[in-house]
């Protein structure tokens, strides 16, 4: 109760409210006293904006002090803090994770494969064309949220640039996701290109050039 | 004639205290500097997925500072927090569940690694926290497929094998 107390003390509408109250009180006092106004009515049309206005103020200073917000309320704009802090994540366009994200947890992957021996691989994903149509545009994406194992991490880069982290897999099996991405992806032309860790580079320059130049032929 | 005083440069305004500045940062438990419990949870579900699939080993330990209901855990909890990157790999995932619960996902580990691992864990946690306050760490593990196939289903089994574990050591 105390620290209620303190915070309603402190509250900067709360002093407004009551100093108006109090200011309206005296007035209406000193008018009635002094007989300057007689009537009622016209007593009430100078008096009641000011009462309405000090009630205003009051309520505001409850709703400030958290007495008139409601616990569900509050709770709902936790969760979507919460739902915020989650989507950092994620890319906004394509829902797929996002390039900072995709950047640690590659570091993560390498450090990974470097103490279990294994390797991974990464699949580069883009469109062909430098244009193409807004159906077009959603096929390609739906290929890419849909298309990849559960475990594997997909990224947007841009532009309808897709890289796809392939965990505990070796090029064999890249090659052999890649034709099913290319399957998937039907009509829509797309390059598709291949590298592995730790075989073709040792950091994410040197594995992007690799999958950016990795042969169509294959 | 100097008309005006030359007001001095303001300081550049230090990042609030709990303020991210990374997006690296928003994963973070901003007291401990581990992971929040919903980034957590989602890492734990990825990497039994991904064990599942590839059939490899996973396990979970679960430490928690022992205490009654109401007593105050978090700054034993804070206090062991730095240790954590010393005492584990790389690659392991180390979260906050709640206040007074931490949560390690472990791959690549079976149930031997992680017995080891948890006993390590209690000595080591129970002594560097012993300065700020007496309370011992319970400690407990739970291995993928054999305790549980879901991250939900090992959190529990290690969190009832803190207090069984402790007792059978005990």
């Amino acid at each position: 109760m105390g620290t209620r107390w303190q915070r309603f003390r402190q509250n900067r509408w709360a002093g407004q409210a009551f100093g108006l109250l109090l200011a309206t009180a005296i007035m209406f006092a000193a008018a009635l006293g002094t007989r300057q106004i007689e009537s009622l009515p016209l007593a009430s049309v100078v008096l009641l904006p000011l009462l309405a206005g000090t009630l205003a103020g009051l309520l505001v200073a409850l709703e400030k002090l958290g007495l008139g917000a409601k616990p569900k309320d509050v709770q709902q704009l936790n969760d979507l803090a919460e739902e915020g802090r989650r989507l950092v994540i994620y890319d906004r366009e394509t829902g797929l994770y996002a390039y900072w994200y995709f950047s640690l947890r590659l570091q993560e992957e390498m450090a990974r494969s470097d103490r279990r021996r294994e390797s991974f691989a990464l699949l580069l994903v883009e469109a062909a064309r430098g244009r193409v149509s807004q159906d077009e545009e959603r096929h390609f994406l739906a290929c890419m949220q849909d298309g990849f194992r559960k475990t594997d991490l997909v990224a947007h880069l841009g532009n309808l640039r897709f890289i796809a982290l392939l965990p505990n897999t070796s090029r064999d099996r890249a090659d052999a996701a890649s034709r099913r991405i290319k399957g998937i992806l039907g009509d829509n032309e797309a390059h598709l290109g291949i590298a592995c860790y730790p075989e073709d580079g040792n950091d994410w320059t040197s594995l992007l050039h690799t999958a950016e130049s990795y042969p169509q032929a294959a | 004639m100097q008309i005006f005083r030359r007001q001095p440069k303001a300081p550049k305004p230090e990042p609030h205290e709990g303020h991210a500045t990374s997006p690296e940062e928003l994963l973070l438990d901003p007291e401990t500097k581990l992971y929040i419990s919903w980034y957590l949870h989602q890492r734990l579900a990825e990497e039994v997925q991904r064990a599942k699939r590839h059939g490899r080993p996973f396990s979970i330990i679960v430490c928690r500072p022992q205490a009654l209901p109401g007593e105050e855990t978090s700054q034993a909890v804070e206090t062991a927090s730095p240790h954590f990157s010393r005492l584990l790999r790389q690659g392991d995932l180390v979260g906050r569940l709640e206040d007074g619960v931490i949560a390690i996902g472990l791959p690549e580990t079976p149930a031997a690694g992680a017995r080891v691992l948890s006993q390590r864990l209690r000595s080591e946690l129970s002594l560097r926290s012993a300065f700020v306050s007496k309370q011992i760490w319970q400690v407990g593990w739970a291995s993928c497929p054999e305790d549980g196939e879901t991250p939900e289903a090992l959190l529990q089994s290690a969190a009832a094998a803190t207090s069984e574990r402790y007792r059978a050591a005990a």
